[in-house]
Parts: structure tokens; C-alpha cells; sequence
């Protein structure tokens, strides 16, 4: 009775909103809050699993720890690891001692291992041992973990389930042989099944693709090899992807309808494919992954009738290549932060091999174990929030694996792997980051390029919006359809994206239900650090938004050095926005006006970028989303300084890109920055509130781009503010930004580093020309301590915007709503906004805790550091 | 100690609950123990309750809109006076009724070329989900007929007073604290077609203040900005159908 009483005290006590807050804010100290290569054992010490079954992971030993090709076309650089050394033991138990018969220890040769069952609810401990050479097994300290009864836990089956129940029978993977004639007959009704026969039909009276026809013009004009392995990666991918298309059509319309004539011509174009390799200018490990992936369907798909020198000659093919894959991967991918080339496609195709040719191969077993359990434990995801790490662009080329893997486990083994909670996360990052017919937040490389939703990614959603019976989704591919009929037929034969396939197997419907107004406004992704809202998810044309990025995972990958920045749209429009060009993954232009900080809408101390690679990161210590407020708060104090990732000073090495104090790294200075942002009750004002603190006088240079309109500003109009407005088309953002002290000024339509775009020509070998984007920068005087305090407005063009008021009092008025904010260098930081006329709905800031008042429910927020893996 | 224990539960319990069946859609870093109603006065209106009430009562210009309605109705009423052999007339203006905007004036001889009339126009629902216009509005007003009353060439002048709450695509557009105000000159021209029905047809020129909120054009769409605006045109087209007793 006094335990209860006593828990019973605790819960008053915590349900008391008034507690007083201990540290309220965390400042963090580690160098990286993630790791190239795993660091961490997961599940960690103290973690609580409630959503999925547990899967041990734990690092490597450091000389072990590769870190893969730098970049494309420089796997010759990478130092070889002797894999057959490595071994491990693991051990885990409900009792810390593990005793024998209530301990399972389980010797692995990869750093991971699956329980076959999930464990039952409780307390566990556990440790992983690298057992050496000689037989010594090196313990690490002993975790512990505890798991919480959920029966809708995502648990799926184990390995041994699973390939007792993969069929013997062929073909298995495009289609399952006991229901063949099945399939057809549903997908002749359906749009998709007429599109592969048409592509399959031109296949049959027109020549395939000459591995002759690789454009090299270009090489003799580039400086660097890493330029001329990128050109030709691309020229080659050209050529091979085009005749990949129509050999998959040609496959695919062999299962479709059984006609010998599309399996034939599929044959005889795979059997030259074969013979492309020997040709010194087919580059990059997709062109691998190509091969792979269409002999091992060609296999599956025409098993039932292929001689056997035909099968001998493609398994003869096929080995030596997943051998490479397998071997690449193993003690490497599954350490991983996020192997982008591998993770999108290759090992998808992997797999599907690997389970194509399942006991036709002496290694079979041994690589579907891997694969199988590879994607249990890391996949689809790596993180739970469901956001992409490395932006809008690069998301799209992963959308056949996010599908095809688990519709084709979930088929085998009946489990569905689509209840893996990261999907609906996923689903709401896939809205929120790119919503109808707008430009994509504005995140990771390439973010440029997505102007809005693309086929691929509608594709997807509708793919989501039936597997998971998500009427939200539903809602945003109707509206698109609704627009576009034929949207999804401009995916068809897309390498990374293409769901056709997945339509002609899928015969759930499209939901109906609550549509996407029926989202809040704003959404918060804590582990990926992303941040947005809009305030109007009916109407596009006239819809205010904002997006944000501090993020864990610092610029590593495909994602930009971009903590604290923000990005302004109205009706899908960029306006205050992320500049630069992605020529390629580690051009001159691309890693110093588009990765690099300077390109983006944040603060740079002295002019210094945020470093390249995890180091650089930043997080989400808070975030409030309702009905009516947004609020999220940024932590960019670990971000700058000079770039110290190895992976990232070996790229710039290889790619003569120096990361020096010309180019804008150096010593870092900042103690500490924080960007709070307060979404006005979603009327398409922001306020956005900086903290900055340095160890010595630093001058803060306040960045605004913007891509289309240029950017004017008026430091005459108000003493208190420099007025800056930007316009794209029937779009405007202006922006009030009040600071410390006054502003040096400047505004300039040049990149630091001019864009020239040496690598993506068309067919005809035309360069598209990158156009100029535009940049202000305020700078500070020389201050230890500074604050920024800017309240942007993004609207229809045909609405000027007010400009905020300031009364005597020094309150800052802009429409409904009043705001005070410390600017001074003196005295705490703190904000407090209030609309006007509504006592109950207000955000308060005073250095320590946020005080959200939303109709008289008071919400107190602290920082919260987020469950990060890896 | 058992009962102790019992007595803090059943006070607990139901606060719990209430909170979570309160608390306004929150999704946030902080832990759910963070959020609490604010001083939780038995005599304020619960979030939800005032959710349901700001859901049931008509928002914004609606409030003008059925206030209107209630005015028309009585205005309606009063039409119905008996004759007393100078000119009167019902009449509705077709030119409004075809975009949905009813009227009905009421016309009565006060001097030998002299009427008084007063138009009440309105407006209460949207055309479709992103346009439409409410309203009620008021144009008391004089004419001078050359010839005789509800015949041939007028002029007069009138008042105008209008309340309203538009939405067109993006934005709604409501009068702010006071209706619309504004005077007019007008023409009209008046066709007799036997059996008292008159076709009238009428021209007036003006000007009108308002003072106005612009809003998303969305549910509770937010306001975007506050202006006044002077405007100087057209006040009144006219195609009316008149009865007169």
C-alpha cells in the first residue's frame, strides 16, 4: 500500500505543470551525435522498446570500421579489410549474471543477430564480445534494456520462417507460381499491364543499345580523375539504364502473358548485356546492379523453360557478382549511417538475387541469412521518426526497395512488413516535406530539382495509402490525379521508382476517409531534425509555408550543411530558400555554394561555414505542434569550425576541394546558437528568434537566399528593422529583421564559386546552364553576444504585407498577433508572443523553459534530447 | 490507508481524464505530464466545449448574415401594409436574385413625383466552397419621378449600408467592426406591363467607405491584414420586377 501511495504522490507531482524545471537546457559536448560507422551499441543501455522487436547491433572494432568508397569511381582507394577475421559472440539474458540455461550466446560473423522470437516483456541485459584470432573474446560492459508487452508490436519472422516458406517453385519474386494465371487475369483490367506491353512491344522491332555509344567528349576537358570516373559513371548509366528499361519491360511482359516471343528477345539482349562489363569505359557499381538484377529476374521469370547451358551461363554470371555485392556489404553496410548507393538499390537487387537463385548457389543460404536479417534490423528506415536524412531528392530513388522488399516478405511469409510503424512516419514525412504541387522543403542535395511531388513520389504515396489503408495519402494522390490523370504512367520504367509492378499485385483500394485537412498544420521529425508547416492543406495555390533543419546527422551523405536554416514558401513557391547546384556529389560549386552553410538561410560566425560531415550537426531540443501553433527550437552550437571528418577531407582531397579558411572553415568560435522559430497561428508569419554566444568578439553574418526573385532591402523605412522582401512570381516574402546592433548590408547575384555544369548533359550532349541565385547577408559588428530577431511574412503578392507596428513599449505588432522580444546583448534572452484579444494563446521565453499556452492548456517545454542510433 | 488511496484515485482518475479529453491536439518534445489546463476554473467553458461552441455559432460575417435574415423577415412583415391609393410597390431586383442575392424593396409615394423606398438585400450562403458572397445590406433612398410615380424617367440619391463576408479562391473579405457605408445618385427608368407588374431598370454612382479583415480563405483561416478602402463607381445595376398596389 505505500508503494502505491508513494507512486501515486510521483504522479501528482509530475502532473503538476508548475513543477519547477531542472535544466532546462542541454548543452551537448559530443563531437557527433551520430557515426559513419556504428559507435553504439542498440539497443542501448536504459532503452525502453515498446513498438519492435529487439535486434542486437553493436560496433565493430575500429581497424575493421570501413568506410567504403569515398566517392564513385574511387573503390580502388579504399583500404581492404580482412572480413574472414571478423567474429563475435553475443549474449543476453533477464539476468545479469547469465547464468547458463537462462542465457542464449549466439557466435555471429556480422554484428548483429535477430532473436529468433521476440523477447518477452521485461528487463534484459546483454553483451557483445569481438573474439580475436587467437580465440580471445573482447567484452563490452554489460547493457541493459527492457521491453514492453505491446501486442501490436512489429515483430516479424524470423530468417528460418522465412525461407522455409520462400517457394521452391519458379518464378517466385515478380510473381509467385501457384498463383500465375491468377495474376494475369487481374492485371489485364489495370492501365500498367498495357503500359509493359508497349514498351515491350517497340523492344521487339527495334535494336537494343550500343555500349559504343558511352559519350567520352567530354573527358579531355576535366581536370581531376574523380570528374572523369563521374562523367563516365553517368554516360555509361545512360546507356545501360535506357537497355535495362526495355529489358525489364520485356521480362515483365513475359510474365504477364506467358508469350515465349518477349522472353526470347529479353534473353538475347541480357546475354550482350553480359559482355558490357569488359568495356573500359562502363563505370560505377549501378551498372553492377543492373546486371545483376536483370539476369537474376530473367532467371526466376524463365526457369520453366531456359535450357541448362542457359542457366549455367546466367548463374555463371550471377555468382561472381553477389559474391562482390555480399562481400561488400558484410561488416559494412549494416554499420553503416546510411550507404546511400547500396541502400536505395543495390541491395534490393541483391537480395532479390540472392532469393531468385536460392538453392542453386552453394552461398545461397549464407547471403539470404544476410539479407533477410540485414534489412530486419536496419531497415527500411534507420531511424524512427520516418523522416529522409538526406532530403527530398535522394528520397524518391529509394521508393522500389521502401516497397518491393516488404510486399515481397510480407507475400512469402504472410507477416505484414508494412506494420513496421517507421511507414506511417515515413508517410507523414513524404507529405509534410513536399505537399501538393509545392516545391520540396528544401533539404538535401538536389532539393532544387523537386518543384513539386514528383510521379515517383505519388507513386509512393499511393502505395502507402493502400498498404496501410491511409485515407490522408489517398487524399493527396486523388488531387494530383484529379489534375493529372496520367501522372503515375511518367514513373513507369523509372529505375529507382517505378510501382507499376507493385499496382498489377495489389488489389487493395485506394481509401477514403479524412483527407489532408485533416493534419495539423506543422510537423516535427526530432531524430532527422526536420520542422515544417503549412497553413493551407486544401487549397496549394494559396498555402504559407515554412521548413526547418537542425539535425543529428550534420552533412554527411547527400544531406547539407544546413543547421538552423529555414526555408519560406507561398503557393509552392520558393522565396527565402537554400541556393547552389548538385553538379555532382563533391564539385567545387556544389561543396562550397550549395553543401556548405553559406548557401543556406542561417548564421555564419565571421563568415565561417558549419562543418562538413557528422560533426557538423545540429538538433531538436523542443517542438510544439497543434491545431493552432508551431514551435520548434534549433541547437547549431556544435556545428562550425573546421571540417575534421576524415571521410569528408579525403573527398575534398580526391576532388581538389580544400575545406581551408578561404573557402570559409575555420576555428571555431561559437558557444552557443539557438534559432527558435514561432509560426503566427499559421497566417504566414514566422517569428525567428536567434541566440548566438561566442568565446571572443565574432561579427554574425544573418544569410537570406533566394533562387528566383532578387532580394531587395530598405534600411531607411524603420530604424528598428531592415526590410527584406524577395519575389517568385504571385508569391512575396518580407522579412522585418531586427537585431543587437546595426547591420552591414549587402546583396549580390554571384556565386561564391561560379556553377558549371560539366556532367548533366542531355543525349546530345547539351549542358544545361545553371542560372545565378540571389544572396543577402547582414553582418553584426564585432560581439560576443548577439541577437536576431526576424519576423518573415510569405503571401500572395496581391497582399502587401504590413509592417509590423512597434508601440513605445517596444511590443512589435503584426496582424493579431503582439510580440516582445529581447534584442538587447544584456539580461536573458526571451520572447513572448501573444494574439491579440485571446489571453489563452501564447509562447513564452525567458532562456529556460518555453511556456506554450494554447486556450488555457499550458504546455512547458524543456529540452529533450532525441533517441538517435548508430 | 485503503481508502486514502481509493479517495485520491477517484480524484485523480477523472481529472486525468479530462485532461486528455480536453487538451487541444498537441504533439510535442515535451512529456505528456507537462501539458495541464490552466488554472482549470469550474466556471470556464472546457477546450472542447468551447470548440463545440465557436463550431455551432456562425463564425465571422455569419453573425451579420442572420441578424440580417432576422431584419429582412420583420422588414418582409411590414410590406404587407394595406394601400391607401398612392403609389406602392413590391419588388425584386432579378439582376441580384440571379446570383443568389435576394432583395425585396418596398416603394411608397410620399409627394406628387416623390417615393420613398428601401431595398434589404441578402446573401447567406457561399456559391461553392470557395466563392460566394453573404450579406445584408440596406439602400433607403428617394427618387424623383418626371412624369408620375412607377413611370417612365427618375433620379434619386440613396444610403447604402451593407455588411458582408466574401470569399473569392484565396481570401475572404469581411467588414470589420462597422457595416459599409456609402451614398448614391441613380437613375432609373420604369416600363409599365399591365396587370401592376412594372420592369425597372436602374443605374446608381456613388461612394462607399469600409473598412475590412482579410482572411485565409480557409476554415478559420487566418487574418491577413486590416484596410480601409474609398470607393468611388457604380453602387447599383438594376433589372427590377415590380408589383405595384
Amino acid at each position: 500500500m505505500k508503494k502505491i501511495l508513494f507512486s501515486l504522490g510521483l504522479l501528482l507531482a509530475a502532473a503538476n505543470p508548475y513543477t519547477a524545471a531542472q535544466d532546462a537546457n542541454i548543452r551537448l559536448t559530443d563531437v557527433s551525435l551520430m557515426h559513419e560507422s556504428r559507435d553504439t551499441p542498440y539497443p542501448a543501455d536504459g532503452w525502453v522498446e515498446s513498438e519492435r522487436a529487439i535486434s542486437f547491433q553493436w560496433p565493430m572494432p575500429a581497424w575493421a570500421r570501413g568506410k567504403g568508397a569515398p566517392l564513385d569511381g574511387m573503390e580502388h582507394t579504399v583500404k581492404k579489410v580482412d572480413k574472414s577475421k571478423l567474429k563475435y559472440k553475443l549474449r543476453y539474458s533477464t539476468d545479469k549474471s547469465f547464468p547458463e540455461g537462462n542465457t542464449v550466446t549466439v557466435d555471429r560473423i556480422w554484428p548483429f543477430y535477430n532473436p529468433e522470437k521476440p523477447l518477452a516483456a521485461g528487463t534484459w541485459y546483454w553483451q557483445h564480445a569481438f573474439v580475436n584470432e587467437d580465440g580471445k573474446e573482447d567484452w563490452s560492459p554489460v547493457y541493459t534494456f527492457t521491453v514492453v508487452d505491446n501486442p501490436k508490436a512489429f515483430t516479424p519472422p524470423s530468417y528460418k520462417e522465412f525461407i522455409a516458406k520462400l517457394p521452391a517453385t519458379h518464378p517466385r519474386i515478380l510473381v509467385d507460381a501457384a498463383n500465375w494465371d491468377d495474376f494475369i487475369e487481374g492485371a489485364k483490367d489495370k492501365p500498367e499491364y498495357r503500359w509493359y506491353l508497349d514498351v515491350a512491344d517497340k523492344a521487339l522491332v527495334e535494336p537494343m543499345k550500343r555500349v559504343e555509344d558511352i559519350r567520352t567528349d567530354k573527358v579531355k576537358s576535366l581536370t581531376n580523375q574523380q570528374q572523369v570516373k563521374a562523367y563516365l559513371t553517368r554516360e555509361s548509366r545512360r546507356i545501360i539504364d535506357a537497355e535495362e528499361s526495355t529489358c525489364e519491360a520485356l521480362i515483365r511482359a513475359y510474365v504477364l502473358t506467358k508469350d515465349r516471343k518477349y522472353a526470347d528477345e529479353a534473353i538475347k539482349r541480357i546475354t550482350t548485356m553480359f559482355k558490357w562489363s569488359d568495356n573500359p569505359n562502363v563505370q560505377g557499381d549501378f551498372n553492377d546492379g543492373a546486371i545483376v538484377s536483370l539476369a537474376s529476374m530473367a532467371y526466376d521469370s524463365f526457369f520453366n523453360f531456359m535450357t541448362d547451358d542457359q542457366k549455367k551461363e546466367f548463374l555463371a554470371q550471377l555468382r561472381p557478382r553477389i559474391a562482390k555485392m555480399y562481400n561488400h556489404y558484410n561488416n559494412y553496410l549494416e554499420n553503416h549511417i546510411a550507404e546511400n548507393h547500396l541502400w536505395q538499390m543495390n541491395f534490393r537487387i541483391t537480395s532479390m538475387a540472392v532469393y531468385a537463385t536460392y538453392g542453386d548457389l552453394p552461398e545461397s543460404d549464407l547471403w539470404a541469412d544476410y539479407c533477410y536479417n540485414v534489412w530486419l534490423c536496419r531497415f527500411p528506415g534507420l531511424n524512427r521518426d520516418g523522416a529522409w536524412h538526406n532530403g527530398d531528392s535522394y528520397f524518391t530513388v529509394n521508393t522500389r526497395t521502401l516497397v518491393e522488399m516488404p510486399w515481397f516478405y510480407s507475400r512469402v511469409t504472410g507477416y505484414d512488413f508494412f506494420s513496421d510503424p517507421w511507414y506511417d512516419n515515413n508517410t507523414l514525412y513524404t507529405i509534410y516535406h513536399c505537399p501538393p504541387f509545392q516545391k520540396s522543403a528544401g533539404n538535401g542535395s538536389s532539393h532544387q530539382n523537386v518543384n513539386r511531388p514528383n510521379s515517383i513520389r505519388i507513386g509512393y504515396l499511393d502505395a502507402m495509402a493502400r498498404v496501410r489503408n491511409n485515407s490522408i495519402a489517398a487524399d493527396f494522390v486523388r488531387r494530383t490525379l484529379e489534375k493529372e490523370p496520367d501522372y503515375l504512367k511518367k514513373a513507369h520504367l523509372a529505375k529507382p521508382g517505378d510501382l507499376s509492378w507493385f499496382r498489377l499485385q495489389c488489389d487493395k483500394p485506394l481509401p477514403t476517409g479524412p483527407g489532408l485537412t485533416a493534419l495539423m498544420s506543422g510537423y516535427t521529425f526530432p531524430e532527422s531534425g526536420l520542422s515544417s508547416a503549412c497553413n493551407n492543406w486544401d487549397r496549394n495555390g494559396a498555402n504559407s509555408m515554412w521548413s526547418f533543419r537542425s539535425s543529428p546527422y550534420g552533412s554527411t551523405s547527400h544531406a547539407i550543411s544546413n543547421q538552423n536554416a529555414f526555408n519560406t514558401f507561398y503557393g509552392g513557391r520558393p522565396l527565402f530558400y537554400s541556393s547552389g547546384h548538385h553538379t555532382s556529389f563533391t564539385d567545387l560549386h556544389s561543396i562550397l555554394c550549395h553543401r556548405a552553410s553559406r548557401a543556406h538561410n542561417t548564421i555564419l560566425p565571421d563568415g565561417n561555414n558549419q562543418r562538413i560531415g557528422v560533426e557538423g550537426y545540429g538538433w531538436i531540443p523542443r517542438y510544439y505542434n497543434s491545431d493552432k501553433l508551431n514551435y520548434v527550437v534549433g541547437d547549431a552550437s556544435n556545428a562550425y569550425g573546421k571540417v575534421i571528418s576524415p571521410l569528408w577531407l579525403e573527398r575534398g582531397q580526391q576532388s581538389d576541394v580544400e575545406f581551408s579558411k578561404e573557402n570559409g572553415w575555420d576555428d571555431n568560435h561559437v558557444k552557443k546558437f539557438r534559432r527558435h522559430i514561432v509560426d503566427l497561428g499559421s497566417n504566414g508569419w514566422i517569428l525567428v528568434y536567434d541566440e548566438l554566444e561566442a568565446d571572443q568578439p565574432v561579427s554574425w553574418h544573418y544569410l537570406l537566399h533566394s533562387v528566383a526573385g532578387p532580394i531587395e532591402f530598405d534600411q531607411q523605412e524603420n530604424p528598428a528593422y531592415v526590410h527584406l522582401n524577395t519575389i517568385n512570381r504571385g508569391a512575396q516574402a518580407d522579412a522585418f529583421l531586427f537585431s543587437s546592433g546595426a547591420l552591414e548590408c549587402d546583396t549580390t547575384d554571384q556565386f561564391f564559386v561560379p556553377a558549371t555544369n560539366w556532367l548533366k548533359g542531355d543525349a546530345k550532349g547539351n549542358f544545361k546552364k545553371y542560372p545565378n541565385h540571389h544572396h543577402f547577408t547582414g553582418k553584426s559588428e564585432k560581439a560576443p553576444v548577439y541577437r536576431f530577431a526576424a519576423l518573415v511574412n510569405s503571401h500572395a503578392l496581391k497582399h502587401p504585407s504590413v509592417k509590423p507596428s512597434i508601440r513605445r513599449d517596444g511590443t512589435i505588432r503584426v496582424p493579431g498577433w503582439l510580440i516582445n522580444v529581447n534584442l538587447t546583448t544584456e539580461g536573458k534572452p526571451s520572447f513572448l508572443v501573444r494574439k491579440e484579444g485571446e489571453e489563452n494563446v501564447s509562447i513564452s521565453y525567458e532562456g529556460e523553459e518555453t511556456i506554450v499556452n494554447e486556450n488555457g492548456y499550458v504546455t512547458t517545454l524543456t529540452d529533450v534530447v532525441p533517441d538517435l542510433e548508430i | 490507508m485503503k481508502k486514502l488511496a481509493i479517495i485520491l484515485l477517484a480524484i485523480m482518475l477523472p481529472g486525468l481524464a479530462t485532461v486528455s479529453a480536453q487538451a487541444p491536439r498537441i504533439r510535442t518534445s515535451a512529456p505528456v505530464e507537462k501539458t495541464a489546463q490552466k488554472g482549470a476554473k469550474a466556471s470556464k467553458p472546457s477546450a472542447p466545449a468551447a470548440k463545440e461552441a465557436a463550431a455551432a455559432a456562425p463564425k465571422g460575417g455569419n453573425k451579420g448574415g442572420k441578424k440580417g435574415g432576422k431584419k429582412a423577415a420583420k422588414a418582409a412583415e411590414t410590406f404587407t401594409a394595406p394601400s391607401n391609393g398612392l403609389y406602392m410597390a413590391l419588388k425584386t431586383n432579378l439582376a441580384y436574385d440571379a446570383f443568389g442575392v435576394l432583395n425585396l424593396a418596398y416603394e411608397c409615394q410620399f409627394a406628387d413625383h416623390w417615393t420613398a423606398e428601401l431595398p434589404v438585400i441578402w446573401s447567406l450562403w457561399d456559391w461553392k466552397e470557395t466563392r460566394g458572397l453573404r450579406t445584408v445590406a440596406l439602400q433607403p433612398g428617394v427618387k424623383y419621378w418626371f412624369s408620375k410615380p412607377g413611370n417612365g424617367h427618375a433620379v434619386g440619391a440613396d444610403f447604402d449600408l451593407a455588411w458582408y463576408n466574401a470569399r473569392w479562391d484565396d481570401d475572404r473579405y469581411q467588414s470589420d467592426c462597422r457595416p459599409a457605408m456609402g451614398a448614391s445618385i441613380l437613375y432609373a427608368y420604369t416600363l409599365n406591363m399591365g396587370r401592376g407588374w412594372k420592369a425597372e431598370f436602374s443605374l446608381g454612382v456613388g461612394y462607399v467607405n469600409t473598412r475590412y479583415n482579410t482572411y485565409y480563405n480557409i476554415t478559420d483561416g487566418a487574418l491577413i491584414d486590416t484596410r480601409t478602402k474609398h470607393y468611388f463607381g457604380p453602387t447599383r445595376l438594376g433589372i427590377t420586377l415590380a408589383y405595384s398596389f
